[in-house]
Order: structure tokens, then sequence, then C-alpha cells
């Protein structure tokens, strides 16, 4: 089993089984992977239980158990008190986002307001900015990008889709959604960090979500040489960091001067390309960061920026006829004038639009509705933004 | 009908025959298995009738598989005689004693040997002795010669049946054999007594010097019936476990049987039939009884296998003894023992070197079938079952050519080969089927013609090999065709040739491995990852060459982040390297202080730097943004430390000294016992140490009060002036008036400059930034870019980037010439898309009022200029401050007294003025 896993990742990550052993043997606190080795051709297991889970994590981590049924096999061969537990925790945990993509039921399709769009099937348009981020994401060297927009422009929206749909199986989309952004995709690792989220709102807390969500080992008190240390050591494979509300981080006196070097030293010094970030914010951070005195070299690595404007005329329209019930003509055209094409409106005024006609009602009213449902999002007309 | 009938009923009476059963038991015992199965799945192996049960004993089966076996054995051996015999020509009447001798064996050993020891070695001792008896009836002097081949033949039949053939005796089993072979010498010497009359005292001293008085004959007759009835009462019981009182009708009978014989033996015209019959028929019960008795009390003792040697070797030696006082014309010799010995040995060892002696002429044979049936084009294959392997059971080696075989007939028969691979799966020919199936999977792998096949190998393939080193050979291949299968599912000619140069990659990386493995199979498969390469390659080509002229532009162009040496966009900058290298070995020591402005290239120069220095330089590259981290220097300096030894382990080989953590003493004295052991070692090795601290300015906050920063300046300056073989390069965006914390200790720096690239350099970076760029330009699109640059890296790099994602926009027609306008649009989207770069330039490098000088002098258009007078005249406040500003971030420059801005971007986004 250990043997097939090592062969995996070797042939993952393109090494020979050496330098495999040797990481992994460096991974485990040793001081090579003649350990490894050894249990390898003794046929043997770790004697101790910390080494035995250090060792099926750091494999799962780095994508060497084929299955869950191979990490099962060996932590039973190997002992452990809890093999089913830890191998659905482990396996779930490295591929949580694509079993649950995979077993995902596609429901009918509906308009959403409020909440961001979670599922890929549901989300419409931002082809040229996925194109852009996608062609940033697919090259030797990982770059990074911010995407700035207004409050309801669609950022968080586009974050959860960018981290989805690469992993997203065709029958859970609708026709021609393409999924095929990226050449490996199956090697990319992604997180998702809200910086409205509590946990995150500290530097400590930050770090340690970090690590723990992508398996990395979580020392008892992780200060930030610890982090950069953990981080360096074991990224191995392609990892984007989806930073969202970054401004309230750049505003959070926790997130010092020197947590933001590190950060940027880690994505374009010490990882070798494998780590990008990708920011959303409300304003332009950069501005943000001369008004809060912030550092701006963080900022300096995001050498592609992106606006979120309304979806192109074509996108809106998808959008529009995605609707269970078809809308006339004229409606089709008020809804595209009204909205502007933001994606926000556009969903508003086809939810409402919708409800009109499942309830027949035969009148304009539902436009008076729909016009007051939107008044809360009029900032997004205003050229400024 | 009725003809049909009588056919199918001498068919099924010579089914199976005794020829049949000789061969199953020596050669394939599995047939015999499977014979008894077919009559009765209950039946053990090895059996005889008295230990059956009634049930089993009444299967009409079963009598008919014996009766039949019995009346053919009986009729062959008669024949067979007769035959050899009358081709001989020997005179009738000897031909005739002959029969009569070998009807009389055949008739009495295999009931007796059925009925109480086991019916398998009841064939081959009858039909054996019989054989030997009535062809060696003249021959007189060699008459233990059959009984001690059938011994050892039956001891081998037995042997195999309790697989135990090829082992060695354990301490039980040598008591075993030990004990038969004692109780056998103490019955023989009873016994002979007895029949020979010795021990009434009528012993005449040659045997067959009869007849003997009737009162004589009755005496030794009925005693030698009586001792017959004793022991075989007592063999019977151990068989069978039943009482005596069962057993004595059968053992009754035969003492009878052989009180009879024996009588008419004595009293009968010698060579007359019945002397003959009478001969014969005593003596086959004493055969039996001596290899039953001592199979039976050694079996006890020691088990199957000691039974077995025990009476073989009885059998075989015994009768050389007991023929003086039983056979006519029989003269003893001591050689006769070792005779007698070697032939039962030979018997008893049958099925070891029958494999070892009969492979060149089974392996002539097979290779015989081998021609045919490559040679016909039959299928299935006409001959192959007839091959060593499927009746030749006992054969330990792979038979030379099974492997070839069975891959023709996978090619041909695939049904019959996926039968045969049951069959052989747990038999010794098991290594050639695993051959053959490699060999198979391996040409079903090289003989994918193109990428479709390839990628359908991984559910086309059975890769689940439970061999794990065959599982580490083809697993790689599994993937590679999963990946290559996803290549192949793209959506974009780009993302398909991507990922199919990421295959290669992995099969020229497997391909290594597999010349380097010391695996038996590795060369098979280094052919099937040539013919896979050669596949991908030539995909590869296509897709350049159909991209080159239909689909996207793959963008090259990096933004934001630091080139490394694996990338190829990396241009120019050579005369800061020259320069730097004349520094580095030159004898003057000053510390370097590399100096830029923020996205000039600064890092990536560094992260290039080992390629161009001489290899007697060990580059370290420090980050000091990624040390902010640390708190304490101590921690700082360690890590800096263990950096070195890497660095130096790396690109030289070279191992310096560790450095042990001691809290307590002083940091910089322990740090400078380090620094001279290792300048020793690096002046030994002529090798220098380059640190080269990027982002310098970044390690204030760790050097927080004045002493510790003292402290590190102070060791920093003892070590450039002192230790010629340490160098230290400083790198920054900042002035030396901007850090005064450094400035005392960089004063006397050698500052070298890094600006914009050259022209020439930016052309190449615009027009060829990598082989085989696919887009051209008109001149004046790449002059453009060029003149709004001025040869700026980071803005050449994103102008260019954002003009392959424009261009990747615009149909194919379009798509590889760019024109100004595309420039031109380029220009304006990278405004937007890198505005974190113009806030920057335009935020904290430099002070508002500098801010609305230049944007006062972007509104006079591109190329406007303005005099120093005029400027100030509206901007007087701190214009010279300001104006130095401006000119420090080179932003402005001045010419015959006009200031304009050095880079046209620069001017737009200050007349942009987004925010």
């Amino acid at each position: 089993m250990l043997l097939r896993a090592i062969d995996r990742i070797a042939y993952l990550e393109n090494k020979t089984k050496q330098v495999v052993y040797d990481e992994l043997g460096y991974a485990l606190g040793r001081q090579g992977g003649s350990a490894i080795q050894y249990w390898i051709y003794h046929r043997r297991a770790p004697s101790k239980l910390e080494d035995v889970e250090n060792l099926a994590r750091i494999i799962a981590r780095r994508n060497g158990w084929e299955n869950e049924v191979d990490l099962h096999a060996y932590l039973e061969y190997a002992g452990h008190p809890s093999a089913d537990q830890l191998s659905r925790q482990l396996m779930g945990n490295n591929d949580s986002n694509h079993e649950s993509l995979e077993s995902e039921v596609k429901p009918l399709s509906t308009f959403i307001i409020g909440p961001p769009i979670l599922q890929p099937h549901l989300f419409f348009g931002r082809t040229r900015e996925l194109r852009y981020i996608f062609n940033a994401l697919n090259g030797q060297a990982l770059q990074n990008v911010a995407i700035i927009g207004a409050q309801r422009s669609g950022k968080t929206s586009l974050l959860h889709y960018l981290r989805k749909i690469t992993r997203t199986t065709p029958a859970s989309l609708r026709p021609n959604q393409n999924t095929n952004w990226l050449a490996q995709p199956g090697q990319y690792h992604w997180l998702y960090i809200d910086f409205q989220d509590p946990r995150v709102c500290t530097r400590e807390g930050f770090m340690t979500f970090v690590l723990r969500t992508l398996g990395y080992p979580v020392p008892a008190m992780c200060d930030l040489v610890q982090f950069v240390d953990i981080f360096t050591r074991y990224l191995t494979q392609p990892t984007v960091i989806l930073l969202d509300e970054v401004q309230i981080a750049l505003t959070n006196p926790e997130f010092t001067q020197q947590f933001w070097w590190s950060l940027r030293s880690l994505v374009s010094n010490l990882t070798e390309g494998r780590l990008a970030l990708i920011l959303a914010a409300q304003r332009n951070p950069a501005m943000l960061a001369i008004d809060h005195g912030r550092p701006s070299p963080f900022l300096n690595i995001f050498g592609h920026n992106l606006t979120l404007g309304p979806l192109t005329t074509e996108e809106a329209l998808e959008l529009i006829r995605s609707s269970p019930k078809p809308f006339p003509a004229a409606d089709i055209d008020w809804i595209l004038q009204t909205s502007g094409c933001w994606p926000a409106l556009l969903q508003i005024l086809c939810s409402t639009r919708l409800v009109a006609l499942e309830e027949e009602t035969m009148i304009d009213s539902w436009k008076e509705e729909a016009l007051a449902n939107i008044m809360p999002y009029r900032h997004l007309f205003d050229p400024q933004q | 009908m009725k003809r049909v009938g009588v056919m199918t009923t001498v068919s099924r009476f010579f089914a199976t025959t005794p020829l049949h059963i000789g061969f199953w038991l020596l050669v394939k015992p599995s047939a015999w298995r499977t014979a008894l199965d077919q009559i009765d799945l209950t039946l053990p192996t090895e059996f005889s009738y008295l230990s059956l049960t009634p049930v089993q004993r009444r299967n009409p089966a079963l009598i008919r598989f014996l009766l039949n076996n019995y009346l053919l054995l009986v009729i062959f051996n008669v024949a067979a005689v007769a035959i050899y015999l009358s081709l001989a020509k020997i005179a009738q009447p000897k031909l005739i004693q002959s029969l009569w001798l070998t009807l009389g064996y055949s008739l009495i050993i295999p009931p007796i040997m059925s009925l109480k020891s086991s019916v398998s070695s009841a064939y081959f001792l009858g039909g054996t002795i019989a054989l030997g008896m009535g062809l060696l009836a003249r021959h007189t002097n060699y008459i233990y010669i059959p009984i001690a081949l059938a011994g050892g033949l039956t001891g081998n039949v037995l042997l195999n049946q309790a697989h135990r053939a090829d082992r060695w005796f354990n301490s039980r089993e040598l008591a075993g054999l030990l004990t038969g072979i004692l109780a056998a010498a103490l019955l023989i010497f009873i016994g002979i007594n007895i029949i020979s009359g010795k021990i009434f005292g009528i012993y005449t001293g040659v045997p067959g010097a009869m007849p003997l008085p009737v009162r004589f004959a009755w005496i030794i007759t009925t005693s030698a019936g009586i001792l017959y009835l004793l022991f075989e009462l007592l063999v019977l019981k151990s068989h069978t476990n039943k009482r005596l009182i069962d057993v004595l009708p059968i053992a009754a009978l035969e003492g009878l049987f052989i009180s009879v014989s024996y009588y008419l033996f004595f009293i009968s015209v010698e060579n007359s039939p019945v002397f003959l019959l009478s001969a014969s028929i005593s003596g086959g019960i004493l055969i039996c009884f001596l290899f039953t008795a001592t199979w039976q009390l050694a079996n006890q003792v020691g088990g199957p296998q000691a039974g077995a040697m025990a009476a073989s070797l009885v059998l075989g030696i015994s009768w050389v003894y007991l023929a003086q006082d039983l056979v006519m014309g029989y003269t003893f010799e001591r050689v006769n023992v070792v005779r007698a010995l070697l032939v039962t040995l030979a018997g008893l060892t049958f099925s070891v070197w029958r494999p070892i002696v009969s492979l060149p002429f089974i392996a002539i044979w097979n290779n015989l079938l081998y021609t045919l049936d490559s040679r016909s084009n039959v299928s299935p294959l006409k001959y192959f079952k007839l091959h060593a392997a499927f009746f030749e059971e006992g054969q330990a080696l792979v038979w030379p050519g099974l492997e070839d075989y069975l891959i023709l007939q996978a090619e041909r028969d695939p049904e019959g080969f996926e039968k045969n691979k049951l069959k052989f799966s747990d038999s010794p020919q098991r290594r050639a089927l695993q051959a053959a199936e490699i060999e198979l999977l391996a040409r079903k792998l090289e003989n994918c013609e193109d990428l479709t096949s390839i990628a359908d190998a991984s559910r086309l393939v059975q890769w689940n090999f439970s061999d794990s080193q065959i599982a580490t050979l083809l697993t790689p291949f599994a993937h590679m065709s999963h990946d290559i299968e996803s290549a192949l599912n793209q959506s974009s000619v780009y993302q398909t040739r991507l990922a199919l140069g990421r295959v290669r990659d992995d099969l020229n990386l497997f391909q290594r491995e597999l010349i380097l493995s010391p695996q038996a199979n590795s060369s098979r498969f280094t052919r099937v990852t040539a013919a896979w390469d050669r596949i991908i390659e030539n995909k590869i080509e296509r897709l350049t060459h159909e991209a080159n002229y239909h689909h996207e532009i793959a963008n090259p162009y990096i933004c934001g982040m630091p080139l490394n040496s694996q990338q190829e966009v990396f241009v120019g900058r050579t005369d800061i390297m020259a320069r730097l290298e004349n520094l580095l070995l030159g004898p003057n020591r000053p510390p370097l202080h590399l100096y830029g402005q923020r996205r000039m290239g600064k890092t990536s120069l560094l992260l290039n730097l080992d390629h161009y220095l001489p290899s007697t330089i060990i580059s370290v590259f420090l980050d000091g943004q990624g040390l902010a981290g640390y708190t304490q220097l101590m921690d700082l300096f360690y890590y800096m430390i263990n950096e070195i030894r890497s660095e130096a382990y790396r690109q030289r080989g070279l191992r310096l000294p560790a450095i042990i953590r001691q809290e307590n003493k002083n940091l910089f004295a322990h740090i400078s016992r380090w620094i001279d052991q290792t300048e020793k070692i690096l002046c030994e090795d002529g090798a220098i140490v380059l640190l080269m601290m990027d982002e310098f300015e970044a390690l204030e906050p760790i050097l927080q009060n004045n002493s510790q920063m003292q402290g590190f300046l102070g060791l920093a300056r003892f070590v450039i002036q002192h230790r010629p073989h340490f160098k230290v390069l400083f790198v920054g965006s900042h002035t030396l008036d901007e850090i005064n914390a450094w400035s005392s200790f960089l004063f006397n720096a050698q500052v070298i400059k890094i600006g914009r690239l050259a022209p020439t350099e930016t052309m190449r970076l615009i027009e060829n930034p990598v082989k085989n760029f696919q887009m051209t330009y008109v001149p004046a699109a790449s002059q453009h870019i060029l003149y709004l640059t001025r040869g700026h890296p980071h803005l050449v790099q994103s102008i260019c980037y954002e003009l392959v994602m424009l261009k990747n926009e615009q149909s194919s027609t379009q798509r590889y010439l760019v024109t100004m306008a595309d420039a031109e649009e380029a220009a304006n989207r990278t405004l937007t898309s890198s505005s974190f770069f113009f806030v920057d330039v335009r935020g904290p490098q430099i002070n508002p009022q500098t801010a609305a000088m230049l944007d006062h002098l972007s509104d006079l258009g591109p190329e406007g200029a303005v005099s120093r007078d005029e400027w100030e005249s509206y901007f007087p406040e701190n214009f010279r401050a300001n104006l130095a500003l401006a000119l420090k971030r080179d932003l402005v420059e001045e010419e015959n007294g006009y200031y304009r801005f050095q880079v046209e971007m620069m001017r737009r986004w200050f007349a942009y003025r987004p925010f």
C-alpha cells in the first residue's frame, strides 16, 4: 500500500521515489527517507501511532492514496485503533469538494436573491473574467489575480465558482458549461477564506485555519515563522487561496506589516510558483492600503486586476432564459434595460417576473415590485463604482 | 440402434484403462482425482475397498470401475507378455509357463491390494509384478527386479498422494520407517522358517524339490495358513479399525487361499499349470502381505510417508533373500541386494527424477507442437492440448517456450487462453502465464496507434496486478493513460497541448526510471514508453502546427511574480551581471547594494544570477520579507546559516560545519566562530558565499534596538572586510537617505542600479519572449510598446500579457499579427489590470505635492514637457524637494532644461487618475 502510494506521489509530482522517500521522512521529522524505505522493504508500519497518522495524513494531502480503501488497509495494517474514522476523515478532507460535487444532484434552475451562488450550474456569465483568471493559474508558475467589484457585483459567487467548476461533473452543470479550464484540475488545492469569518479575524486564527484546512500540521502555538516554514515544506501541489473581503484584513491591525510581507514572500519566492492568491475586494485595495498605511509591496504581487462590471448582453440573456417559464420578449428587454445586466439585479427581476408568471398576474404590477426590490442596489449604477 | 448401444458400452469400458490409471498416478494425479470424482465425490484419493463406508462400497459405478479395470489389467498383462515373448521367439512351452505365471499374479494381487491396502497401489503392484514375472520367468536370477521396481513405483504413488515425495524425514517418520523394516524382517524370518519347512525339520534345501510327501505338505501349508491368518487379522484390524471378529472372515479366506495354493504348489507336477498358478497365487498373496503389513505398521508409527518408504524397501529387498527359499533356480548374490535397493529407490524417486530426465525430450515435443500450431493459422490451436503443461504435473520448472505458446493462444483463441489462465494459475507454470500476461499487456500498450487508443487503455487493460513490482511498473502507465484521456477532453487546443506536454514530461521521467530500474520487465516496457512518446510527440507537433494557424496563443508573460531560472521570459541584464561578477571576484571588498525601483526586476535578477556567475560562487537567496516574522536575532542567524549550509551542499557538494544553539553564550562571538571555520573550508575549496539579501529593509523591525542593530551591522562589516570568501549583496528599492538605520553601514557600498531594459532587450521580450512565439508585430506596433514602456520590465510584461489575451479573443485570421490598434488597446487594458502597480507609484512612493505636479505634467499630453521655472510657478511649495523625489523615483527626466515623463504609460496613468 505504502509503496503504491509513494509511487503515485512520485508520478503525480514528477519526482523520483527517492526524493519522495526523503520528503516524507523530513515531513515526519526524521533525517531522511531511510525510515520510510525500511517500512516498505520490510513490510512494516511505523511503530508509533503518531507516525502512522502523520504519514497517512501527509500522503493523503499529496494525493498519494488512490482511494479510501487503500488508506484504510494501510491504517488497519498499522494497527490504528480508528482506521475507519481516520480514513473517512482524510479522504473526505482531501477531496471534499470533489466528492460532494460528484454526488450533487442538479436541482431545478431557480433565481437566487441574496446569498452568493454556490452551485456552479446556477452561475452565469463572467466568461472573460474566468478566461483571464484561469489563464493566470494555468502556467508553469501560478500568478495572482485581484478582483475588484462593488457590493453585490458577484465577487463571492465568482470565487466559489472558481473553486468548484474545474472539479464538477458535467452531469451537474448546464449543457455547454465549460469545466476544462485547467490542464490538470485534479492536482489543484483550493482554499476559500472569507475575512468576515470570525475564525480568521486574528493572525493566529488565520494561520491555523489555513494549515488545518490544507491538512498540514498545526503547531499548538502557531507563529509567523512556523507558518511560513510549514507552508514551505508541505506545499507540493498547485494551491489557490481565495481571499474574500480582503479589505477587512487590510484594515485589521491584527494583520501586521510582517504578516503581509511573509505572505508575499511565501507566494513569490518560497513556494516556487505553486501558490496563488486570488483576492476580492469592494474597492481597489491598493487605495485602501494607502489610506490605512498598509504595505503596498504585498499588493504588488497582484499583476492582474479585474474589475467586475455587468454581464454581457448574451450572458444576461442566458441567465434570463434559464427561467423554467419563458418570459415574454418585451419583459426580457425591460429586464435587460432595467438591470443594466448586473447579475444581482437580473436575479431579482427574473425572480419577480417568474413569481408573477406562476401566479398568472396579468398586469404589469410586478415591474413596480421589481423596481422596489432593486432599489437597495442602485449603487451599482454609480459610475464611480 | 443396437449397434450404437454396443459401441457406447465398449467406449465406456475403455474410457478408463489401467494404462490411464498408471499414467495419471505417476504423471497427472489430478486426472485420477477427476476420475474418482466422476464416480463418487466422497471417495478419498487413496483408499481400499474395506476402508470405504457401506454406501460407498455399494456404489455400482465404483464396482464397475474396479471390475472393468481388473479385467482389463489381466487381459493387458497376458496379452503384453504373449506378444513380447512371441516376438522374441521364445519356445512355446516356456511362453505358456510365463503366461500362467502372469495370469496368476494378475489375478491375485489387484483384488487383494484393492481390498485391504489401496486401489491405486493395486494396479502398480499387480501390473508391474505380473508383467515382470512373465517376462523374466526364464531368468530366475533377476526375479527380484520386477518386485523391487513394483515396490518402488507403488511407494512413489503413495508418496505422491501423501504430498511428501520431495521432503526429508522427520524423527517420527524415521522411527516409523525403522519400525516397519525391523518388524517386517522379523515376520519374514518367522514366515520363511515355517513355509520353507525348516521349523519342522523338513527343509529340503532346494526350492521346488518337490513333490513333498503329503503329510509334510499339510503341516507346512496349514501352519503357513494359520500364521498368515493371525498376522492378517492384526493388519486388517489396524487398517479398518474394526473388531477382530469382523475382519476374521477375510483373514480366514486369505489364510485358506494361501494354504490351498501352497499345498497345490507342493503336490503338483513341476511347471504344470496348477504348479505355476498356485506358485504365482501364493507368491502374490505373500507379496501383498509383505507390502501391506509393513506399510500398515510404519504408517501407524510414522505416518504415510514412512509407511510408503518402508513398504517399498521391504518388498524391494526382501525378495532377494526370500527367492532362495521360494524360487527354483535362483542363486543368492550379495550384489543383488544393491541392485534391488537401487531399483527400489529408482522407483521410489520416480516422480523426482522423471521430470528432469524427460525435460529435454518433452521440450522438443512441445516445440514441435508449437511449430505446427504457429504454422497452421488454425483457430483454436490444434495441438496445444498435447503440450506437456497439460499432463505433466510433476514438472516444477517452467516449460521453455510455454510463454510464447500462451501468447499465440491468446491471439488466436482468447477464450481458450482465459480457460488456461485458470488452469495454470496455481501450477508451477504460473510464471509462464504471468510472463505471457505481461507480454500481452506490453504488446497491447505498445500497439496503441494513436492517443485515443492510449486513452482507452486505462479502461480496456486490467491493471490490478497483485504482484507489487508489476503493479509499480504498470501504475504509471494507467495514470498516463488517464491523463491523456483528460488531455483529449480539454475544451481548447491550448489546454490539450499543455496537458499532453505534461504527460510527455512524465513519460520521459518514467522512461529514465525504467532504464535505471533493476526490475526484469523494465526493458520491455521502455519500448512501450518509446512508442507512446512518439505518438504524443507527433500529436503535440500536429496541434502546434494547427494552433499556428487556427488556435490560441500560449501566454508566456508573467506579471507580478519574480521570474526564476525556469522561465524563458527573463531577458537581458547581462551588463549588470557582468558588473556584479567583477565586483565579487575583484580584490576590493565593499558591500554591494543593488538598488532599483519596484517591479524593475531585482528579485528576478537574483533568482537568475547563479546561472551567470561562475560555479565557485555559492549564491544564497534570502528574502528579507520572508524573514520578517522572526522576532529573535538568534533565530534569524541560525536560519541564515542553515540556508548557507544547504546551498553550499546543493551547489558545490560542500559540507559546511553545523552550528549548535547556545542560548547563554554571546551570540555574535558564537556566529563569528562559525564564520571562521567556514571561511577556512571555503578558502580550501576556492569558493565564495554570496549572500543576497532581498528587501533587506524589512529586517529593521527585528533589529529594533540600537545595540542589536549595531551588533548585526558590526558583524556584517567585519565579515565583508576580513572574510574574503563571504560577500553580501543588499537588494532594495530605497536609496541610502531613506534607510537611516543602514546608511552608516552602506555609505561606502558599491551601488549598482537596476533600471529599465535596453531597447534591444525590450524588443526581444516583446517579439520573441520564448522560442517559436506565434505572434508577429507590424514594426510600428512593437515600437509603440517600446515607446509606451521605454523598457520598464513590468510594463512590458503587462502590456504583452494583455496583448496575448486580446489577440486570443480575436478571430484566427487576425490573431497572429499585432497592429498598432492592438498595442494601444492592450496598453489601455493595462492601466486597469495593473492598477495596483500604478497606485503604488502614485501613492506611497511620492507625496501629494509631487503627485499634483505630475498630474499637471501628464495633462500636457504625450511628449509634453515643462520648464523648471514654469513648473515651479504652478507648484512653488517645496518644489525643489518634490522635484528631487520625482527624479529619484525615475518618474521624470530632464532634457535641455525641460522636464517630461520618462515612461509614457506612467504619464497616461497620472492623466487617467481613476481614483
